[in-house]
């Protein structure tokens, strides 16, 4: 029997739910159904009551919809049939790590494990990109070195190309459900799976490797397209090696780019220095100008990393915002209690802070007709919007995988590393090693984090995070535990307020065009 | 349902149906599956989709995804048989959004 939270006195168990007010009415949040429900004055009576009242003596139409919202036990609520089953292997995003090597020496990089990262050289200025890049003739395979090797070689991302074509899953909903996408008798038609999958282009810095993902880009395509299937990519870079070629070939190719970029130079020099101690600012801001120019519509994110001494938020986002980014999406950098790049307490109410003033422009944004930047704030209104329940933090060993550079599987590229492999397609991927993970995921789920009301949205948090706090990838991330509820009170509220001003715009902004 | 009422799409849905819905947990499709954490997001390599294709693009983009015959979801954009034009003004989704027509059955 699962936990269930408690009202205090003998009154009756009510299941874990959040009750909240914004603009001026009464809400709560039911997280066993994932429904947001607005309150009239007797439902509010009736919940403040039932601390100490008993349930037979509230309406009996009160306890109805008390059952109906899963805020109380009923029947058919709760079911847990079928539980042992873990969802298949649907895989529709392949992270690949194609080197572990990365120019820059950034205080918190988490790659900085047992193999450390070589910096390679200080930027543009000396040996440069195109050096660096330039190491791995088309189609060469790069030399292993001693230990793991920390390249990717082109036949390991062949066949981890081939592998993402064929393992997306056996169908049975998603969008390529729909009869007559695929073109008759090829292969996803046949398996009814689906036909859209992606490829991230990731590191250390995959643009050391831009000669490999040049070929690669092609040769994906055509064997997506033998297939019948579409692919897409997107690259996460630190952006100090772009060049107008590379720029120009990621543009043509409709390579999203994920740019790591942490605001300011004062700050991003400070996260993000090469190993020499310089600061890379400079030769992001080159690299972003690149991307920006005649871009028409070319999407660029950047991707904020919060550590210790930098959490300025609200600076960092109107800097970005300022250069031209889509969207901005801020994490704080995960790392070991004690570790120097750890936000502290009073930082994370900073960042709370921050957030709230964004959640104000993004609720402005949507009133004036603009489009909202914060994508924080996107992804948690989806979630609202879509009120399912969540059974695992994220898509690691489920939709996503990642392959490092010795051509093995992890569940993701923060897990390469850390725990099983998965196997390699080669030598065969390990189910067995997959299953137990999620066993893993779900015994989290199941026992620490049932009776939290936000466990929809969070699940348990990150695995890599919980790793670096507690060496347990399956430890609950407590210490981020009030602030998560935070979060996710601002978004409720956020939510309440775009819904009260502007009701289409969830529905036509948020929809739900690529989520099975 | 007298004294709740829905505001997002589950509790709607939870308000249409005679009993409450029931939780599923772990079965077949499970969805928002092939992204990183929404807690802090900390890969970022897929939006909120959980594709790669909007990363980062102005989710008006998505406007005209619902208009094309393969949808597989309820098309919440018009047909553009019987209003071709709805969609007339609006030569860039991320611009001109606000441009799109609002399509009312007459009955």
């Amino acid at each position: 029997m699962a936990n269930i939270a408690r009202t205090s006195g003998a009154g009756p168990a009510l299941l874990p739910h959040q009750r909240f007010t914004a603009e001026g009415e009464a809400y709560v949040y039911a997280a066993e159904t994932g429904g947001l429900f607005r309150m009239d004055g007797g439902m509010r009576e009736a919940l403040s009551s039932l601390a100490s009242a008993e349930a037979s003596t509230l309406p009996s139409e009160i306890l109805s919809d008390l059952r109906r919202a899963g805020l109380l036990p009923a029947e058919g609520l709760r079911e847990k049939a079928g539980r042992t089953a873990h969802p298949p292997l649907r895989l529709r995003t392949l992270v690949l790590m194609l080197t572990t090597s990365c120019n820059l020496a950034c205080r918190y990089c988490y790659e900085d494990r047992e193999e450390g990262c070589t910096p390679r050289d200080d930027g543009p200025g000396g040996g440069g990109p195109s050096a660096a890049a330039g190491r791995d003739a088309p189609g060469s395979i790069a030399a292993a070195g001693g230990g793991a090797p920390r390249d990717m070689s082109p036949e390991s991302l062949r066949n981890a190309i081939a592998f993402l074509l064929e393992h997306d899953g056996p169908g049975g909903g998603g969008p390529s459900a729909a009869a007559g996408r695929d073109a008759p008798g090829s292969i996803a038609a046949a398996a009814g799976a689906d036909r859209k999958v992606s490829v991230t282009f990731f590191g250390g810095e995959p643009l050391l490797r831009f000669p490999l993902i040049r070929t690669a880009v092609g040769e994906a395509r055509r064997m997506a397209r033998e297939r019948g299937k579409e692919i897409s990519f997107s690259i996460t870079t630190n952006g100090t090696l772009l060049t107008r070629e590379i720029a120009g070939f990621l543009k043509e190719n409709g390579i999203s780019v994920c740019l790591s970029i942490d605001g300011p130079r004062e700050i991003h020099d400070r996260n993000r220095p090469y190993a020499s101690g310089r600061g890379s600012y400079e030769d992001v801001a080159r690299g972003i100008d690149l991307l920006m120019e005649n871009r028409d519509g070319f999407p660029v994110a950047a991707r904020v990393t919060l550590g210790h001494g930098a959490v300025d938020v609200r600076k960092t986002f109107d800097h970005l915002r300022g250069l031209g980014f889509h969207e901005v999406g801020f994490a704080p950098a995960s790392a070991a209690e004690g570790n120097p790049a750890a936000l502290t307490e009073e930082e994370l109410c900073s960042v709370m802070d921050g957030f709230r003033d964004l959640a104000d422009g993004y609720v402005d944004d949507v009133r004036e007709r603009r489009v909202p930047t914060f994508s924080n704030m996107s992804q948690i209104l989806a979630l609202i919007h879509r009120g399912d329940p969540m059974p695992y933090p994220c898509g690691a060993g489920i939709g996503m995988l990642a392959m490092d550079p010795s051509g093995a599987f992890h569940p993701c590229h923060r897990l390469v590393g850390i725990g099983d492999s998965f196997g390699a397609p080669g030598a065969g991927f390990s189910e067995e090693a997959r299953v137990r993970f999620l066993d893993g995921a779900r015994r989290r789920r199941e026992s620490a984090c049932d009776a939290c009301w936000a466990k929809n949205f969070c699940s348990g948090g990150c695995y890599h995070d919980a790793y670096l706090r507690h060496g347990d990838l399956f430890a609950p991330s407590v210490h981020y535990c009030r602030w998560i509820k935070e979060l996710f009170l601002l978004g409720l509220q956020t939510y309440v307020r775009i819904q009260n001003e502007t009701p289409t715009f969830l529905d036509v902004m948020l929809g739900e065009r690529g989520i099975a | 349902m007298k004294h709740l009422k829905g505001v997002n799409r589950k509790a709607r849905k939870i308000e249409k149906t005679d009993q409450g819905a029931p939780v599923v947990e772990a079965q077949g499709i499970v969805p928002f599956m092939h992204t990183c954490t929404s807690v802090f997001n900390p890969g970022y390599e897929n939006d909120w989709t959980g594709s790669t294709k909007q990363l980062c693009t102005p989710i008006e983009t998505d406007l005209f995804g619902t208009t094309d015959m393969y949808c597989w979801w309820p098309g919440q954009a018009p047909d553009t048989y019987n209003n071709p034009d709805w969609n007339a003004d609006c030569t860039r989704a991320m611009k001109d959004w606000m441009k799109l027509k609002v399509v009312k059955p007459e009955w």
